[in-house]
């Protein structure tokens, strides 16, 4: 299947509508990834802004929007400003990657492609910040990551479906 | 050779953020903190109100649903404490009863009760292990609750006094006189106690166990007379309708009285059982707690001889 063909039978969102559903994901993680908290899991929308964004827009595309996206996470989360730029960066190309190679179209696809990039994403932040430290590690990898993983990916799964009618 | 290209240039581009993002994680500390604030605050503070509104919010309602569960769980353990503090009454009321008693008040509870429309029986924590028999009378602070009907190892069936084949030799108290009859329930759950058509007998007046008939000691209140009637069909019977002293429904303890009686013998000679407010009066040619010479109409009334003495 080629580039096109794929993103063809994805019924891909027009430009300003992905620029809306970009815009609403950065505002939820703003305002709502608290008032979203379900027990230990927490949301993560500018995860669910890159991965739909490096579906979009390939390898390049997906690293310059990574980059972006992971330093606006940085700031927002007032992490070591860089963290989430490389983990997000490296993903962006890695998802875009993936969507040159393999016929991504199916919705399923996107959840387990947003639940496999926070855990991915959280493995390279977590080493990056806690520094060999690897009982804290342990804990939030094994224990929060997944909840967190699963949780994005629905919530995300259901924003795009909300934009793709 | 322009895939070639664009995915050196993909490559490229991907390579040089991720140095860029190196580049700043190896920023010093304090440079690196001034930077993450400076874009936290320019991204942030124009949704800061909305924030904090959202977080508000999101506040109220987390405290409105943990208040709920607050009011739930108190008004839970008011309930339970309301229950208690009835219970602990009782109890307490009980203590201060058993001790004045000439016989040994074994105390039991209610571990069981049938749920018909009218109860009449209960099941009791005392059974042949703790001495307890057959035909033994079951009592409250307040008064009779029944007797014991089956006795097992651990437990014990009470006939309750709403029980169809109850029937105790009583003894009506009306301040100057005394008149012996018989109290049974009626199938609609009123409590009778039947009498001699000349007998006198008002409303208010306190009805105690004879003591003849084998099952119940002297004494022991049953109720206050609540009406008077005559029966209609036959003209020949007193009818007093009896207001019971101990409800059924809320009985959680009780008492088995002890003092065996002999079978076939009466239980009258028990000494007198003491219930405030239920002392009555002597009587020429009665002592108290004495069986009289000759047995009344009555005696032999108490359930065990029910069929033989039933007016």
């Amino acid at each position: 299947m080629t580039m096109s063909g794929a993103t063809a039978s994805r019924g891909q969102l027009s430009a300003g509508r992905f620029a809306l559903f970009t815009a609403i994901c950065l505002l939820a993680a703003m305002l709502l990834e608290d008032a979203l908290a379900l027990g230990p899991a927490r949301p993560d929308f500018v995860l669910v802004a890159l991965v739909y964004g490096a579906i979009r827009w390939g390898a390049a595309g997906g690293a310059a929007t990574g980059f972006g996206l992971g330093l606006f996470r940085d700031a927002l989360a007032l992490s070591p400003l860089g963290v989430h730029a490389l983990g997000m960066t490296l993903l962006g190309y890695g998802l875009g990657k993936l969507r040159e190679t393999l016929y991504l179209s199916a919705p399923l696809v996107d959840l387990a492609l947003v639940a496999g990039a926070k855990l991915v994403l959280d493995v390279i932040v977590l080493v990056g910040a806690s520094g060999g430290a690897w009982g804290r590690f342990e804990m939030r990898f094994f224990w929060e990551s997944p909840a967190d993983a699963a949780y994005t990916a629905v919530l995300g799964g259901l924003l795009m479906r909300l934009f793709r009618r | 050779m322009p895939l070639f290209r664009r995915e050196l240039r993909s490559e490229a581009v991907a390579g040089g953020l991720v140095l860029a993002s190196l580049i700043l994680l190896a920023l010093p500390d304090a440079r690196q903190t001034a930077l993450t604030r400076t874009v936290h605050h320019a991204l942030l503070l124009p949704f800061a109100e909305t924030r904090a509104r959202f977080a508000g919010y999101v506040g109220l309602r987390q405290e409105n649903e943990r208040l709920r569960a607050e009011v739930q769980r108190a008004r839970l353990e008011l309930s339970a404490e309301a229950a208690y503090r009835a219970e602990t009454e009782v109890l307490r009321r009980m203590l201060g009863f058993a001790p004045d008693q000439p016989v040994r008040l074994l105390p039991a509870r209610v571990v069981g009760r049938d749920f018909d429309t009218l109860p009449t029986t209960f099941l009791i924590d005392v059974g042949r292990r703790s001495g307890v028999i057959e035909n033994l009378p079951v009592v409250t602070q307040d008064g009779l609750v029944g007797k014991t009907l089956d006795v097992g190892e651990d437990a014990s069936l009470v006939m309750l006094y709403t029980h169809p084949e109850f029937s105790s030799s009583a003894l009506l108290v009306g301040g100057d006189h005394l008149e012996y009859g018989v109290v049974r329930p009626t199938p609609e759950g009123e409590l009778h106690l039947f009498l001699p058509l000349r007998s006198s007998s008002g409303p208010g007046d306190r009805i105690v166990t004879s003591g003849y008939g084998g099952s119940f000691p002297r004494g022991i209140p049953l109720g206050k007379v609540a009406d008077v009637r005559e029966d209609r069909r036959l003209g020949l019977q007193r009818i007093d309708v009896v207001e019971p002293e101990v409800r059924l429904g809320e009985v959680t303890a009780a008492f088995v009285l002890l003092r065996g009686t002999v079978p076939g013998g009466s239980a009258g000679d028990v000494p007198r059982l003491f219930w405030p407010g239920f002392a009555y009066p002597p009587m020429s040619g009665e002592e108290l707690g004495r069986s009289p010479l000759s047995a009344p109409d009555s005696a032999g009334a108490d359930t065990l001889e029910a069929g033989e003495g039933a007016p």
